[in-house]
């Protein structure tokens, strides 16, 4: 296996296809700003006639009101209509005005992401999971309600997160847990919610999907003269269960010796538990069968 | 029991009296104190926690270990300068469960498109000590304190550059206890030393259409954890650096196409040595000094592309190409520190994987969102000097190929503003799995319905489904969760909301074992030909919060009931019961917290605490 041969003619096939879609995309019609029907500097106040709760909530406190204040911003990227669209058409009642009740994630999104996908957060956003299931920025973040809370968040990170995924909350009332509910770590400690690449929207740069474990566990990451394949491979939930469970050290069996057997069998000295010998059983630069 | 009551007591009268004192008047949430050209606000609580337990202490600091004595439970302060002329604009810093396990602080400073300035520092304790040391448990037992802090600095230079430098430090010390010798029924005590330095340099950039990310960062981690027992002297330097370059780029051409690419390179190398000295405990060790050696490489190369097919219709494909290549060197050596190249062991471990996905999501309506496509991954494992025989968990660990392929999907429609309904499906199938717990078929369905009957009460079921089966091992894992959560904010009793919740999971986890090895036989009893993990969870959680209960007084109360069944069979609970006095002064705040855990198969273990917390809060 030539891996320097296969990463170079990567690289060479990834540039021909940017490129070759460059080509094709610029001989599309350029991206279109809408410039009609902006009220421009009629606005905030302009919406603010007929929406003054939401306004007066918006202007003490949101960042967002600093792009009506910024003079270099084009007319599309401030105030009310930078995410709405153009006022007039509103007025009018005519198509072009967005809003966002009741849409999908793509409507949703596609405003907010006119400007915060320049950030490198939000590169994959678009291909990420939380979008392609259809939720959407205003799910989690709240545009211009009082009061104004960090990122925007409509309520405490781990409450959001929570309220779509009820399934993992309860793990956390077991025994043995990740301390979430006591405030030791957030979900984003771990998990990226704007998109990843990685099995479970994991955090990480990468070993193999599992870094982020590793960043509170910085002894477990090794690397090691001899590795415990299984973890090399598979990762660290082969053996644990991440969120929480019922069994000591997070294991996905109630003890040790059970998790062991599975993989290797019944060695030797069959009611001990292996990790008496074994007890570098993550890794270790001395002993190939992680003694010390 | 009677001495925590008089505490309880004592304390209640002498806190009582807290609000007496002469305090300036509460300025008004709108306009905050205004001083020195910042406009400041915030709160701060500070406590007294009482504690009884009963049973397991050490058990309750595993699961629990909230401490007794004073704390700062939370402060909070902010300031802002409106004008924004100075060298700062905004300001603020966080404190919570200081004197608690989980401590957390939070500064930040910045001014608005010049810099932005965040320090965090958390600190986290974990014990564990069933106090079971025996040969047929773990015996592994930890006291310590990590405690991790992170510095961030970014500045913009221009509106769409930025510049960011970043420091962080994770720390491990305290102690811990583990075997070393075998056969000896012995625990050895083991200091911690482990020091996680990471330093980074990144900056975002636009040219032309394209936004970059370009970062540089470095590690350097350092384990020199040493154990002074009564028959072992081990002394333990481990060192890594690691290297880590990011290049990433995205762009959106035409109408049609987002685009984004990323290359990474890492790169690690370390050294270790562990000196053993059993001469002055008299214990012959069976094992020696060494040293190790090892370096790693990783490439990683990743792209994105989504092409907008239709206005219904987008494509999306995500690729990504990786390898690691690593080598190490472990020799034994007693003292000179140079290898005798006797007893020299070289390992090699190289992966080249390729993982790609194609989907396409359909937005046929606005109510209605649907994707499926279909997920690829080929992973490809030499390795040399790993092990190699039978017993070594896989069917073989040092040259395996993998190719894992399978259909996923969801949809999600909102037929009504009240309910809502998504699905989802992940299926896979894995050819050669690489353990032999590693499943060849994996399939998980999940179901959820939000309904929302009344403005106010809200509800949510969800079912989820796991199944992952190898019949080559005889391994099949079957998980099932039931959640169904109802919140209730009635909007003709301002200040009230309830919430209940129950959550119903059954797992089933069978393994045969056939590869048992001969030598198991001898000792004792026959060994096991088969492991079966099976557990159901019943979970009840509830709270009810209520402000208005008369004028200022409010109540909340929060808890939660969890029972395993069958294997590790256990209960444990948590409630919390808070009153408060809201005034113009201070707010004087008392909450009761009783928690319990009733481990069923070693009873020695269960413990049951009571705890009164005297608070007060005083919003600026």
């Amino acid at each position: 296996m030539n891996r320097g041969r296969h990463l170079a003619i990567l690289f060479i096939a990834s540039a021909i296809s940017v490129f070759s879609i460059s080509f094709s995309a610029f001989s599309q019609e350029k991206t279109k700003v809408e410039k009609e029907g902006y009220l421009e500097s009629r606005t905030p106040e302009a919406c603010m006639a007929c929406h003054e709760e939401i306004f007066e909530a918006f202007k003490k406190e949101d960042p967002h009101y600093q792009t009506v204040l910024d003079p270099k911003l084009p007319v599309e990227k401030k105030g009310c209509e930078s995410c709405h669209g153009p006022g007039q058409k509103h007025l009018n009642k005519e198509e072009g005005f967005i809003s966002f009740k009741d849409k999908n994630a793509k409507i949703r999104s596609d405003p907010c992401l006119k400007c915060h996908q320049r950030e490198k957060t939000f590169f994959q956003f678009n291909r990420g999971v939380h979008k392609l299931s259809a939720v959407g920025c205003n799910d989690c973040h709240q545009i211009h309600k009082s009061p104004w809370t960090k990122n925007l968040l409509k309520g405490k990170e781990t409450d959001l997160c929570f309220s779509c995924h009820p399934e993992v909350k309860y793990k956390f009332y077991l025994p043995t847990r990740h301390k979430v509910l006591e405030g030791a770590l957030t979900c984003s400690d771990c998990h990226a919610s704007h998109g990843t690449r990685t099995r479970a929207s994991l955090r990480n740069w990468n070993k193999f999907d599992m870094d982020i474990c590793f960043k509170c566990h910085p002894e477990k990451r090794g690397p090691w003269v001899f590795e415990h394949p299984a973890l090399k491979f598979e990762g660290c939930t082969i053996c644990h269960e991440p969120m929480g469970s019922p069994n000591r050290f997070l294991l996905i069996r109630r003890d040790v010796r059970s998790v062991c057997i599975q993989c290797h069998g019944q060695r030797h000295f069959n009611p001990y538990s292996c990790v008496n010998c074994h007890t570098q059983i993550h890794g270790s630069n001395f002993s190939r069968y992680f003694h010390h | 029991m009677k001495r925590f009551l008089l505490k309880v007591i004592l304390m209640f009268f002498c806190t009582s009296s807290f609000h007496l004192l002469p305090t300036s008047d509460a300025i008004s949430e709108n306009t905050g104190l205004t001083l020195g050209g910042f406009q400041w606000g915030g709160s701060i609580e500070l406590g007294y926690r009482l504690r009884h337990i009963d049973g397991s202490k050490d058990r309750y600091k595993e699961v629990l270990n909230l401490t007794e004595g004073l704390k700062l439970l939370d402060l909070s302060l902010w300031g802002k300068d409106s004008e924004k002329k100075g060298l700062v604009d905004y300001f603020s810093l966080n404190l919570n469960g200081i004197g608690d396990p989980f401590a957390f602080s939070r500064l930040e400073v910045k001014k608005d498109k010049t810099y932005d300035l965040v320090a965090t520092y958390r600190e986290s304790k974990y014990f564990f000590d069933r106090g079971d040391d025996s040969f047929l448990t773990d015996n592994h037992n930890f006291n310590s304190k990590q405690r991790m802090g992170t510095l961030n600095l970014t500045i913009f230079p221009k509106d769409d550059f930025r510049l960011n430098i970043g420091y962080s430090r994770t720390q491990r010390d305290g102690e811990g206890s583990f075997p070393r010798l075998f056969f000896a029924p012995s625990v050895e005590e083991q200091d911690f030393r482990e020091r996680l330095n990471q330093y980074s340099l990144s900056a975002d950039f636009p040219i032309g259409n394209w936004d970059f990310h370009v970062k540089q960062s470095y590690w350097n981690y350092e384990n020199k954890d040493n154990m002074e027992g009564s028959y072992q002297i081990e002394k333990r330097n481990e060192k890594v650096g690691t290297y880590v370059s990011t290049l990433q780029a995205r762009t959106q051409l035409g109408e049609r196409w987002d685009i984004d690419m990323g290359y990474i390179y890492g790169h690690s190398d370390g050294r270790a040595e562990l000196t053993l000295n059993t001469e002055s405990t008299g214990v012959e060790s069976v094992f020696t000094s060494g040293k190790g050696k090892f370096d790693f490489d990783t490439h990683i190369l990743e792209l994105g592309l989504s092409h907008l097919l239709r206005k219904d219709l987008i494509l999306h494909l995500d690729y990504r190409f990786h390898t690691f290549d690593q080598d190490g060197l472990s020799y034994p050596y007693s003292g000179t520190g140079v290898s005798s190249g006797q007893g020299d062991t070289n390992t090699v471990y190289n992966l080249l994987a390729h993982t790609g996905t194609l989907q396409l999501e359909y937005l046929p309506r606005e109510n209605l969102t649907l994707r499926g496509g279909y997920r690829v991954q080929y992973r490809d494992i030499d390795a040399e000097n790993w092990n190699t025989n039978q017993n070594d968990g896989g069917h073989n660990s040092s040259d395996t190929n993998t190719l894992t392929h399978g259909w996923i999907g969801s949809g999600d429609w909102k037929p009504y503003k009240s309910l809502s309904i998504y699905g989802e499906y992940q299926g896979a199938q894995f050819d050669n799995p690489y353990t032999r717990i590693s499943p060849e078929k994996e399939n998980i369905a999940r179901i959820k319905i939000k309904y929302i009957p009344i403005k106010g009460l809200n509800f949510i079921g969800n079912v989820s489904w796991k199944r992952r089966t190898n019949p080559d091992q005889e391994y099949r894992v079957d998980v099932k969760d039931y959640v169904i959560t109802g919140t209730y904010q009635p909007s003709f009793i301002q200040g009230l909301s309830l919430d209940a919740s129950f959550t119903y999971e059954n797992i089933h986890n069978k393994k045969d074992i056939t590869n048992n090895s001969s030598d198991s036989v001898s000792f004792f009893t026959s060994p096991f030909t088969s492991f079966t993990f099976d557990s159901d969870a019943f979970i009840y959680s509830g709270g009810i919060s209520y402000e208005g209960i008369f004028k200022g007084l409010g109540a909340k109360f929060y808890g939660h009931y969890a029972k395993t069944l069958k294997d590790n069979n256990q209960i444990y609970a948590d409630g919390a019961l808070s009153f408060w006095y809201k005034n113009k002064w201070v707010t004087p705040i008392i909450t009761l917290e009783r928690a319990y855990l009733l481990d069923r198969v070693n009873h020695h273990d269960s413990f049951a605490a009571n705890l009164v917390t005297f608070s007060l809060r005083k919003e600026l």
